[in-house]
């Protein structure tokens, strides 16, 4: 009965019902894309926290012996701030080159492992570790260069946490003008049907039976925006594949688990339906006075 | 059943609808609220379904205290007693069959049970053939038996009618006297307020008779034979 009651008051008022729809739209699309803006932030930072973030290169073409590595493991890790430590061979360093250029036959033919240096390649245990760990790093004999990945970290973690605060507060102003205009929507609503509630009172109707076929319009205008700005949102996402993954190299993050995307829809769901029981709830009560 | 204790009613402009009136109507009793307009018909029928509430005085229905009902407990009291009203108050984008309907919808009776009441009751108001008519398709006798049709659909224990004959040529009212009269045998209570004297006179029933918020008159006359 009362999915019949909340669909009859949708078709009434068709033009109403498609600037509520289009708001939750807008403000849900809006979600899913700083959504899936952050979920990509945080596994691109993952993955460079995950990498070697400073790199020692040593001589072109000397190995050290595992003396040196033990002892220069041991001085780091004694600092407690070493995460992970590799030595790369000379040999190794060679193979990941041919690896990387397999498809460049005269940069194979131009390179071996005599003019490849080794490396140490070390990630630390938070971002402020990094400084101390590199400057331990100088300090070992032989070491030519210093590669740092501490100032691509620092300001990519600086460039997501402004995505999140924009993104919040987009979302926050979005949210709240979805949530008004719902009440307006319901609101008029109210008014035109202003004599049909003074008759169901007089009949006898308790205060919820007439208030919430408006809740529940609320509601189905936030489900149908939710599902229409998840849809939307994925085909954005599946559009724009070919060129993320172009832009993303060796950065796995596409594609975008399916599991995450249905996480996404429940998330969307549950929003919608908030924003447009709000919506309703505060147009009742403003408009609909026992 | 319904019983009024000195009760008074006063609005805010200071204009005094009901002065310390008092009566008793018992249950299946049929009885006439005459007196000219603004003697404080509308009054009486508005405080005994707690659309407001009295100055002063007492008003009890079925041994409940209408001042000390509450406000949760209003919209049992109106499914109970019901009312037809002069504009016949029905929604003119809805047929016959749903404006009837709305009462059993609002008590939450089931679909089933919906659909066999409401070809009953347009049985017993003679409109059957016209259920699935919209308000503007129908005569205003017919929009009063409509209205009649909506309050007994529930099987309220009292039905009230307020000016139930006001927009109705005399035939017509005749006949919709004469359906409450029908719907009075089967022991529902029928207050019926009306300015129409000489309708009434053709009923021989009880009737209170209200001047300037005053009963003037409480006399039974002989029974009405149809």
């Amino acid at each position: 009965m009362w999915l019949e009651k909340t669909w009859t008051q949708v078709r009434r008022s068709p033009f109403q019902g498609l600037a509520g729809v289009m708001i939750t739209t807008l403000t849900l699309l809006v979600i899913s894309v700083f959504t899936l803006i952050s979920f990509g932030s945080i596994q691109i930072l993952k993955y460079f926290e995950s990498a070697p973030q400073v790199i020692a290169f040593f001589k072109p073409g000397e190995d050290l012996t595992d003396v040196q590595i033990a002892n220069i493991r041991a001085q780091l890790e004694s600092s407690g701030r070493l995460n992970q430590f590799r030595y790369v061979s000379t040999r190794e360093a060679e193979a990941i080159y041919k690896d990387k250029n397999k498809d460049n036959p005269l940069l194979l033919e131009l390179v071996d492992y005599n003019i490849l240096p080794a490396s140490i390649e070390i990630s630390g245990k938070t971002l402020d570790d990094l400084p101390i760990l590199r400057n331990m790093l100088t300090t070992q004999e032989g070491v030519e260069d210093i590669v740092y990945y501490e100032d691509i970290v620092q300001s990519l973690s600086s460039w997501i946490n402004s995505i999140k605060g924009i993104g919040t507060g987009v979302i926050g102003y979005l949210t709240i003008e979805s949530i008004l205009v719902i009440l307006v929507i319901i609101g008029l609503q109210i008014a035109s049907r202003r004599e049909e509630i003074e008759i169901m009172r007089l009949l006898g109707a308790t205060a919820w039976f007439i208030r919430l076929p408006y809740i529940l319009t609320g509601i189905a205008y936030g489900l149908i925006g939710s599902f229409i700005a998840w849809g939307l949102s994925y085909l954005l996402l599946l559009y724009s594949t070919p060129w993320l993954a172009q832009w993303l190299q060796d950065i796995p993050l596409l594609p975008v688990p399916v599991l995450f995307m249905l996480a996404v829809l429940g998330g969307e769901l549950v929003f919608g339906v908030l924003i447009g029981a709000l919506g309703g709830f505060l147009a009742t009560r403003r408009f609909l006075k026992n | 059943m319904i019983i009024f204790q000195k009760v008074t009613k006063r609005f805010g402009d200071g204009t005094q609808a009901l002065d310390q009136i008092s009566f008793q109507i018992k249950e299946g009793e049929f009885v006439f609220l005459i007196g000219p307009s603004g003697a404080g018909k509308t009054t009486v029928m508005k405080l005994l379904r707690r659309e407001m509430k009295p100055s002063e005085g007492t008003i009890l229905v079925k041994d409940k205290n209408l001042n000390e009902l509450e406000e949760k407990e209003v919209p049992q009291l109106r499914r109970n007693l019901t009312m037809c009203y002069q504009d016949f108050k029905l929604l003119n984008d809805r047929t016959v069959v749903e404006n009837i309907a709305m009462n059993l919808e609002i008590a939450g009776v089931p679909e089933v049970e919906k659909i066999e009441r409401v070809n009953e009751v347009l049985k017993k108001v003679r409109l059957e053939k016209k259920g699935n008519f919209f308000p503007i398709q129908l005569s205003g006798g017919e929009l009063q038996r409509v209205g009649i049709a909506r309050a007994i659909v529930g099987n309220p224990e009292v039905i009230l009618a307020d000016e139930p004959t006001g927009n109705l040529d005399p035939e017509a009212a005749f006949e919709i006297l004469k359906l409450f009269k029908e719907i009075n045998l089967a022991h529902t209570t029928v207050i019926v307020a009306t300015h129409n004297v000489e309708l009434v006179d053709k009923f021989k029933e009880r009737v209170i008779e209200l001047k300037h918020g005053k009963i003037t008159r409480d006399a039974k006359k002989a029974k009405y034979v149809a």
